[in-house]
This record gives structure tokens, C-alpha cells and sequence, in this order.
């Protein structure tokens, strides 16, 4: 069976406990305005040009079967509309400046690449995470790595976004130990206009599953969006209300602006390409909220970057 | 951990050692760039000297970094032109070397300072006052060597055995030397009778200085009213005049009289090994202690000053003992929580074996993550005992191995292996071998294999010639006395370390520089001349020497083949044959020491000068771009993470080389909050070592930091920025502007 896999990460530290090799699969329900994967969006191949490598050699013009890409001011243009995705011209691409952005993989080439790591994760009590993307959306891919990692005695990871249906996510526990779940905006008007669909969904799930797996809950800190004082306490509220005893952590992630290079690759726009890194300051006292809420304060966590105060 | 210490003390004498670095009194230069490359400049017959006659012009020699063991005052040594061989005459021998050297040691201040209970450094190098080159004959065959990619010069790289002069103390020493000279008078061997009585002018000299230091500590003890600097200099003298002749007796005078000998040895021009610390001391500290005249953090701090004194000296720690079992011991605690005190610049070596104390490991694992210096260094003990067993160490020897430098590592007192100095530019005889396969219209893979072979062999063949020509006349030119004393067998045969038949061990060791580029262009040229037939050899050689210039497209092709360190088979087979061809040939060359040659895959900083030397590669590399370091993967072309490149590293067996170490750089923002970065460092060293990995470099790159440091390194927040450069350890904005560039162009662990 094979996958469409966006990127690996190798022995991270930041996506689970110990050190882990990470999958991101291809394909996400969800639009966040400050999403770091964009390529992630689609579930379809695609190719994503660095102009920067460009040597405006023009072969990959001569290669395309729909004319797709012209060369306007020295500078190569790709019109996604009537691209078809063959990845031809990224086949041919001398400096590698038109790649693809996702690559296939068979469950047994993953296994590969992940079995190299595991004298890693055995001496930190690290394992495997699949994230996203959404990597529910490949879930028959993903239960068949999950059972083959489980039949390696890995400890296993995955990061879902939560909106998905029940029955699919119930499937992959057995084969799971730990759910990374993400939890960003708590007033569903918002969390529409900042992800493109309602909360409901993803806080049910939420509920059930704190009942049946290990949790860790990630919520990203958003300038204006998700990082307002409002937001944290009620995801706090939430969590002490429906899952305090069944979350071992909270974690808020620090934004950083450093995903712009992806939207201009993919010819996207981004709105948070100017934005400013939290300051340590603001992003400890959003954890003193969340601690306040939540009422526990070692299941409170912070990562990503901070600027210095 | 919390140390009882003097911090108001041990505090001043840390921040004099990196205000020394930053303002660049701690340089060491090399002539050129040619030196950097092949270990030889052409000129000097070593490192550069920094003044003097052979001194290079300042704008053309090159800083390495804050890596000398002399403190620079400014100036040439003041009595350089009285100096006897000058006044008297110059000759190649021992004799006129070692009155030169009484001389030099005689006019050189006894430095007591502020603040230190040990004493001793220098100003000055003998190499700046007395003639430092040799024969015609031996140069002609230098620059016949590296028109085929070989070079090297010689001086001591070795580990003198300190505990012999810590039980015979400089009295027993010379007891001993005039013993033997007696001996050999009598039957009537004059050499080595010659060179004993020169040794007894260098004893002689040596006991003065000392004495002189005790001396001052009285003066200024006499002139001080301040008690807490009283006491200080009352302590100094005391273990001065205590170990003028005498063998220390306390653990301090054993700290003392280490810190002397290092001194009066390195004041001779260059730096070895001094051993393993941990088992010099063990009997001293137990003994005080005992004797309730110590507590471990007086000795903490005792220690803590002999780094600062200069952390240069390559000192080792832990490994295993005479019936292999773990030979952690107390002393091995104290002289890490030394570090941990100092942090900064130093070169410690931690030798990590399966049976090692858990906890002390894991300890030292959290010092090198939490200073993040690169210090201390981890190698793997058993592979560097594997590896003398392997080239024919005797078992009773090879357990007593110290890491002594960048990469290398010795026999402690047995071994005069000419280590670290020599250059073998495995680039060169590839580019020959190109040349004639495409005059004789070669197009099959293995004749071209066969071409290449002759050509490494021709290298290493000249190297033979050249290194034999130097072992000729070393011990004349530039005789390694006060090693000598420290050495088993060297007075008892009256004859220098660096000369025949001196020490057990005489190996060359040779560092082999940019195999990975010669996998990696091996291996494209297999593919697209060889077997697809895209190009022609004609094509290739005019496209690198031409720097690709119009040729961008096959460029890419060159460069998109499969590289080397990322865990893919066929490249890296041809890696390990590559590699192993090396080794066997210079394995089969013998210097006339009855030694064979041995490689390392290591090279220190040649790889960052060597491009503009030797020009694009057909790995696709570029004539301005730096080669790989070591047997490292080239920048950027390790795609696959760490554990890939760590399993294409440990294909290669490397209890067949001499060393070959592993250099990792990642951000900061690898280590999660609240992690015990220590824990990920030990899951990555033992990993590496039990994949049979000799030695793992570790820094955590900041690489904002590092580019502000650059642009701004009189910042008051980089004065204490080091790195581990390769082996060895540097201030960062001390570096040349070349070494940083490339240092910063080695995080190829952003993902790991
Ligand atoms: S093939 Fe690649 S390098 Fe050539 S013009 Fe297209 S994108 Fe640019
Ligand atoms: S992917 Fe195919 S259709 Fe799209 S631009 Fe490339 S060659 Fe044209």
C-alpha cells in the first residue's frame, strides 16, 4: 500500500517523547490562515518551484504536455489551473528548482528509513509519529503502518487535527499510543473564519477520545488569532472540564513566521509572512493562564521560537 | 552541581584566559594556505613562528585559531641574537640544540601572577630564536611531494609518560641521565653518551627555571601586604622549591610540577598529548585526602587552573585499566567537575567504553551539552585499542591509550607516532589518473580503477621518500628533549624520541584529505562516463577546469548522482573501497623506522583552503567552495538525516585507520524545553559508538549568533563563543573569516 508523504523529519524532539521519525502525509480538510504546511493542503501530487535555483534553462517549458509554464521576466511562471500534475518538467528540472512537493512511498520503504532510527529511539523512549496535514485522510495507508510499527514494538504517535469522522479516528487506537491532537481557536464563529470549518466535530471527538488514549494537546499561539487571553482560558476551561485526567500535556507552540518561502513556492499568498516572534514575556503569561485554567501546572508546556523581551 | 571554590579567584584567572584569546595572544599561524592543505607551507619546518627570523609576513599567514600554548607579550625575544648558536655557531646536533635551549629557558621570565596557586607559562618559542629548517635535500623532496598531493612536516605529536618525572622528579631524572651517560661512556657508544650530556644541560636548565619560580613567589610574597595573595604566593613557592629536584610528595606540587613540565616542553614549539589525567593523579589525591591535606574541592580547583593555565593540553579521562575493566576512578570525577567550573576553551578527552561508570558518562555527556564547546571530546576506547592491537601493538601496551589530540591518540610513553602532520590530498592523484585515462582513451570503470591505483601508489611512494629524507635528520635538527625524559626507553638507549630506535611504536600517520569528494566524484563519473556514456572524459576535464563555467547543466548532473553519507548502497560500496584502497597503500609502505604508514580520515582545517588549491571537482563541487571535513559528507549533500550518514560513516571499520571523527552541528532549537540535552547527547554517542563510530564532534550552532558574532565580534556576549572547530576548540571570533564561513556552512543537521 503507499502513501503520499510531504516530508520526514528525522529524530525530532518536538513531536513526542524521546527522539522520533516523523511522516507528514499529504492532505488537510482544514485551511488555516497561519498554516506552516501549505503543501500539505492538497491530497494530489503537485510540483512547487524555488526560484532562487532557477537557471532559466526553459527545459521544463519544452517538456510540459499543457503549456502550463512560461517564462515572464526571466522568471518561470506556472499556471496551476490547467497543470495536470504529471511532474514531468520536475523529472527533467537540471538544478532540482522544480520538484514535487510530496513523494510516494510504500508502507515497507517507510519501514526502511524508520528502522535506521531505532537505536535512537530505544535509548531515549522515543518512537514514530505520523502527522499531517490531516493523516487521517490516508487512513487506510496509515492504520497498515501503524500495525507494521506496533509489530516493531515502536511506540507510536499521531498528530490529528480532530476533524474527522469518529469511526475512522476509534480505528487507528489500537495501533496508537499516544494522540498528538490539536486544539487552536475554543469560539467556533472564529475557529471558522481562521481554519474554514466549525469546531464541533473536533471538540466531540476530543471528548471521546480523552477517554480511550494518552493525550498530548497542541495549540499553536497565533498572533490576533489563537494566542488571546480569552482563547487559552477557554481551552483551558475545556480541558479541566472534559479531560484533565486524561491529557498528560498542554503544549503552546510559539509561531514564527518562516513558512513564506512555501507560499511563494506554490504561487500563495500569506498573511503572516511580517509578523513578529512572541515575546518570551507574552508567551509566559499565556501559560500562567493556561495554568490557571486548566489548574495543573506541569502538564503545561511552551516550545517554538520567542524573541527576547 | 555546586563547587566550593574561590570564585572570586578561579573567576579572574577565567576571564583573563578569554581575554587573552579575544585580543589574539593565544594565535597560532601557519605560513599559507599550502600548509593547510598539506601540512607543509614550503617554508617553515613547522607551524608558522610567530616572530623571528622565520616568522611569516603578517598579512599573508593564516590564524588557526586561539590554539598556542605561548602568551603573547608583544615583540621578538629580546635576546634572540645573543643566542649561543648564533654567537658560537650552528650545528645540527643535539648538543648545540640543547645549549640554545639552556640559554633560551635561562632568559625567560618566571611568571607568578595574580590570583594563581600554579604557576608557569611563556612568552616565547625556541623556534623564534634558533634556526628551525632542514637540509635542501629533504625540502627538494617536499616540493617534489606535493606536485603529486603529499607533505608533512614532523615534531613531536606524541603522549610522554608524565608519571615517570612525577616519580623521579627532575633530580631522579638527571640521576638517571647521568647513570646512562656513564654507561655509554664506558663502552664507548659517543652518541648516545653526547646526547645525554646534552640532556643534562637541558635537566640543568630546566631545575633553574623552576627554582626561579620559587624565587619570585618569594620576592613578590616578601613585597605583598594583601593576606589572601600572601598565602597564594607563599603556596607557590613552597611547591616550586619543593619539586626543584625532588619528586612531587602532595597532589598540589604534583599539579605544579605537571604544569612545569609542560611548560619548559612546549616552550620547545610544540604541543602533545600529556596523558590521562585522571590515572597521573589518582595516588596524589587519594593520599592527601587521607591524609586530611586535601578536600576534592581544593582539588577541583587545582585542577581548574591547570586547564586555564592553557586549555590546549589534550588530557583524557575514563577508558579502561591493565585487566580491561573501567578505570573511572575519583580522580576522573574531579577533573570533569574541573571543566564544569571553567567551561570554555579546553581539550579534554572523555573514552567512553560498554563497561564505563553509567553515571560518569552520562555526567560528561550534560558538560559538553550545557557548555556546548565541544569539550569534552567522546571516543571510543576500545576502538582506539582495537586499532594499535590491529597494527601490531603488544597487549600489554595497547590498554594504556590516550586520546592526545584533534583525532589521535598514542600509547601513553611507547609511541612516536609522526601523527597529524601529514597530508595526503586524495583529490590529486584522482585528477592525474582523469588526465591520463582520457590520453590513453580509457572507457571502462576499472581500467580507470588501475590508472587511479598507480597514481595513489606514486603519492604515497613520494611521501615514503620525503618522511624518510625528515626522520634522517630529525633528531638533529630538531631533537624533542624534555619529551624525551618522559619517554620508556629514550634515556636508557641515549637517543631523542624523534630519532631510530628510540620508543617501541614509530608509525606514520597520515591524513588522508577529501576522500568523501573522491567517492562522490568517483561515483558520478562511474555513472554518467563510464557507464551511461553521457560525457566524455575530454568533456569533464575541461568543464572542471573550466569551474563548470558554461557547463551549469552538467554540472547538475554531476551533482545530482548518489552521494556518499546517506545510507545508499552503491556509493557508499565504492566509499569503502575507495577508503580501504588508501589504507592498504599506505599500509604497505614502510619508513625507515620499520614502521608502516597508517591513515587517518580526518584532516584538520585543509579542507577550507584546499578548493582555490585544487580547483572544481567532478562531484560537481565548485572551485570557491570548501571540501568535506574528514570523512565527513560534504555540506549539504547529506539529504537523508543523521542516522543515514552515521550508517554510511560506520561502513567503514575503523579499528583499520587512525582515527576519523564525526562531526555533528545542530540549532539550538533541537533540544525541547525542559529536556536534559545531556540524555539526547549520550542516545546520540552511544548509538554512534556501538555502531563502531571512534569519535563524535558535537556543537549546537546558533547560526544568528554565529553571523551577528562575525560581523560584530567585539560584542561583549561573544568573548566567550567557543566552537569545536574540528579536533580541536576555538574562540570563534578569533577564527579567520574562511574557517567561519565554513563552520557556518556545516549545519546540516537542521532536521536531523
Ligand atoms: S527546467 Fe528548472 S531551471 Fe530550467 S527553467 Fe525550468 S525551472 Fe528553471
Ligand atoms: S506538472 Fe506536468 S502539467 Fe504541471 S507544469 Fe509540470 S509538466 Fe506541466
Amino acid at each position: 500500500m503507499n502513501g503520499e508523504v510531504f516530508d520526514i523529519y528525522r529524530l525530532s524532539s518536538h513531536d513526542g517523547p524521546g527522539l522520533r521519525t516523523v511522516i507528514f502525509l499529504k492532505g488537510c480538510p482544514l485551511r488555516c490562515k497561519w498554516c506552516h504546511n501549505p503543501e500539505s493542503f492538497k491530497t494530489n501530487k503537485e510540483v512547487w518551484i524555488n526560484h532562487l535555483k532557477c537557471i532559466k534553462c526553459g527545459k521544463c517549458i519544452l517538456e510540459c504536455p499543457t503549456n502550463s509554464l512560461k517564462m515572464v521576466e526571466n522568471r518561470i511562471i506556472l499556471d496551476r489551473e490547467s497543470c495536470i500534475n504529471c511532474l514531468k518538467c520536475s523529472e527533467i528540472c537540471p538544478p532540482k528548482a522544480i520538484t514535487s512537493v510530496s513523494k510516494t512511498y510504500s508502507v515497507e520503504e517507510l519501514l526502511k528509513i524508520i528502522k535506521r532510527e531505532i537505536p535512537f529511539m530505544e535509548k531515549s523512549g522515543g518512537g514514530v509519529t505520523i502527522s499531517g496535514g490531516e493523516p487521517l485522510l490516508q487512513s487506510g495507508f496509515l492504520i497498515e503502518l501503524l500495525k507494521n510499527l506496533k509489530s516493531l514494538n515502536l511506540h507510536t504517535a499521531v498528530d490529528t487535527c480532530g476533524f474527522i469522522s469518529w469511526d475512522k479516528l476509534n480505528s487507528i487506537l489500537p495501533y496508537t499510543d499516544l494522540i498528538l491532537y490539536d486544539l487552536k481557536i475554543y469560539n467556533d464563529e472564529l475557529h471558522k473564519e481562521y481554519t474554514g470549518v466549525s469546531n464541533k466535530l473536533i471538540l466531540e471527538n476530543l471528548k471521546k477520545i480523552g477517554k480511550l488514549a494518552e493525550i498530548w494537546i497542541r495549540t499553536p499561539l497565533i498572533p490576533k488569532a489563537t494566542s488571546t487571553k480569552e482563547n487559552i482560558a477557554h481551552i483551558g476551561q475545556f480541558i479541566k472540564e472534559n479531560l484533565i485526567d486524561n491529557i498528560s500535556r498542554w503544549e503552546l507552540c510559539a509561531f514564527n513566521p518562516l513558512a513564506s518561502d512555501k507560499y511563494i513556492k506554490l504561487n500563495m499568498s500569506w498573511d503572516y509572512s511580517n509578523d513578529n516572534l512572541l515575546s518570551l514575556h507574552e508567551l509566559n503569561n499565556l501559560k500562567n493562564i493556561a495554568i490557571e485554567n486548566i489548574g495543573v501546572s506541569e502538564k503545561v508546556i511552551t516550545s517554538g521560537f520567542t524573541s527576547k523581551d | 552541581m555546586d563547587f566550593k571554590y574561590d570564585k572570586e579567584r578561579i573567576g579572574a584567572l577565567i576571564e583573563r584566559s578569554h581575554t587573552l584569546a579575544v585580543e589574539n595572544k593565544r594565535n597560532v599561524y601557519v605560513d599559507n594556505p599550502e600548509f593547510l592543505v598539506y601540512h607543509w607551507s614550503g617554508e617553515a619546518a613547522a607551524f608558522s613562528p610567530n616572530t623571528g627570523e622565520l616568522s611569516a609576513a603578517e598579512d599573508t599567514r593564516i590564524n588557526i585559531g586561539d590554539h598556542n600554548a605561548r602568551v603573547d607579550v608583544g615583540g621578538p625575544f629580546p635576546f634572540a641574537k645573543e643566542m649561543p648558536s648564533k654567537v658560537k655557531g650552528f650545528e645540527y646536533s643535539c648538543g648545540n640544540w640543547a645549549e640554545d635551549y639552556a640559554f633560551f629557558l635561562d632568559h625567560s621570565p618566571a611568571e607568578v601572577l595574580e590570583n594563581e596557586r600554579v604557576v608557569g607559562e611563556f612568552h616565547w618559542m625556541l623556534e623564534e630564536a634558533r634556526f628551525f629548517q632542514y637540509p635542501e635535500a629533504q625540502r627538494k623532496l617536499g616540493r617534489d611531494a606535493r606536485e603529486l598531493g603529499a607533505g608533512g612536516i614532523s615534531f613531536t605529536h606524541t603522549c610522554p609518560d608524565l608519571g615517570i618525572g612525577l616519580k623521579l622528579g627532575w633530580g631522579g631524572l638527571l640521576d638517571k641521565v647521568k647513570a646512562n651517560r656513564e654507561k655509554f661512556t664506558k663502552y664507548g657508544n659517543i652518541p648516545s653518551a653526547e646526547y645525554l650530556a646534552a640532556s643534562e644541560v637541558v635537566l640543568k636548565a630546566i631545575m633553574r627555571y623552576v627554582e626561579k619560580h620559587a624565587d619570585v613567589a618569594k620576592d613578590k610574597f616578601e613585597n605583598e601586604t594583601d593576606t589572601k595573595n600572601r598565602s597564594n604566593y607563599d603556596f607557590i613557592e613552597k611547591n616550586c622549591r619543593a619539586i626543584i629536584s625532588e619528586p612531587p610528595k602532595t597532589f598540589a606540587q604534583a599539579v605544579q610540577w605537571i604544569q612545569l613540565f609542560t611548560t619548559v616542553e612546549r616552550i620547545n614549539g610544540h604541543g602533545n598529548g600529556y596523558g590521562r589525567l585522571d590515572q597521573l593523579l589518582i595516588d596524589f589525591y587519594r593520599k592527601d585526602i587521607k591524609d586530611g591535606i586535601l578536600t576534592k574541592d581544593e582539588a577541583v580547583s587545582l585542577i581548574a587552573e591547570l586547564y586555564l593555565k592553557y586549555g590546549g593540553n589534550y588530557w583524557s579521562f575514563g577508558g579502561r585499566d591493565i585487566n580491561s575493566k573501567d578505570a573511572t576512578n575519583e580522580m576522573s570525577w574531579v577533573c570533569l567537575h574541573a571543566y564544569d567550573i571553567t567551561g570554555g576553551y579546553n581539550h579534554l578527552g572523555l573514552m567512553w567504553h560498554e563497561d564505563i561508570d553509567k553515571e560518569f558518562f552520562n555526567y560528561g555527556c550534560d558538560v559538553l551539552a550545557r557548555h556546548n564547546c565541544g569539550t569534552p571530546t567522546l571516543v571510543n576506547f576500545d576502538v582506539l585499542r582495537d586499532s594499535q592491537l590491529r597494527s601490531g601493538v603488544k597487549e600489554e601496551d595497547a590498554w594504556n591509550m590516550a586520546y592526545s589530540g584533534c583525532q589521535w591518540y598514542c600509547v601513553v610513553g611507547n609511541e612516536y607516532n609522526d601523527q597529524d602532520l601529514n597530508s595526503f590530498v586524495l583529490v590529486q592523484p584522482m585528477q592525474k589518473a582523469m588526465k591520463i585515462a582520457e590520453d590513453k582513451n580509457i572507457t571502462d570503470f576499472e581500467e580507470f580503477w588501475s590508472i587511479y591505483d598507480t597514481e595513489v601508489d606514486k603519492t604515497a611512494e613520494i611521501l615514503k621518500d620525503f618522511k624518510n629524507e625528515t626522520y634522517k635528520w630529525q633528531a638533529k635538527v630538531w631533537p624533542e628533549m624534555v619529551t624525551s625524559l618522559c619517554m620508556h626507553g629514550t634515556i636508557e638507549s641515549g637517543r631523542d624520541v624523534t630519532d631510530i630506535q628510540a620508543v617501541k611504536y614509530n608509525f606514520t600517520s597520515v591524513n588522508v584529505l577529501g576522500v568523501p569528494n573522491v567517492i562522490d566524484s568517483m561515483f558520478a563519473m562511474k555513472k554518467l562516463v563510464f557507464e551511461q556514456k553521457k560525457y566524455t572524459l575530454k568533456q569533464l576535464i575541461e568543464a572542471v577546469e573550466s569551474d563548470w563555467e558554461s557547463n551549469e547543466i552538467m554540472r547538475y548532473d554531476f551533482l545530482h548522482q548518489n552521494k556518499f553519507g546517506n545510507d545508499i548502497d552503491d556509493v557508499d560500496e565504492l566509499g569503502v573501497r575507495i577508503s580501504e584502497h588508501i589504507r592498504e597503500i599506505l599500509e604497505s609502505k614502510r619508513n625507515i623506522k620499520g614502521f608502516n604508514f597508517r591513515p587517518s580520515l580526518f584532516q584538520y582545517m585543509g579542507h577550507t583552503y584546499a578548493g582555490e588549491l585544487l580547483g572544481a571537482t567532478p562531484d560537481g563541487r565548485k572551485r570557491a567552495e570548501p571540501f568535506a571535513h574528514g570523512m565527513n559528507p560534504m555540506h549539504g549533500r547529506n539529504t537523508e538525516g543523521m542516522a543515514a550518514t552515521m550508517d554510511s560513516f560506520c561502513k567503514l571499520d575503523y579499528t583499520k585507520y587512525q582515527g576519523g571523527s564525526f562531526q555533528v552541528e545542530i540549532q539550538p532549537s533541537f533540544f525541547p524545553e525542559g529536556s536534559r540535552k545531556g540524555d539526547l547527547v549520550e542516545t546520540f554517542a552511544k548509538v554512534f559508538f556501538e555502531k563502531g563510530g571512534v569519535q563524535i564532534n558535537l556543537n549546537t550552532i546558533d547560526l544568528e549568533k554565529l553571523k551577528d558574532a562575525m560581523e560584530n565580534p567585539t560584542k561583549q556576549e561573544y568573548k566567550h563563543l567557543v566552537v569545536k572547530v574540528t579536533g580541536y576548540s576555538a574562540h570563534f571570533v578569533v577564527l579567520d573569516r574562511k574557517f567561519q564561513e565554513e563552520f557556518i556552512q556545516r549545519v546540516n543537521y537542521a532536521s536531523l
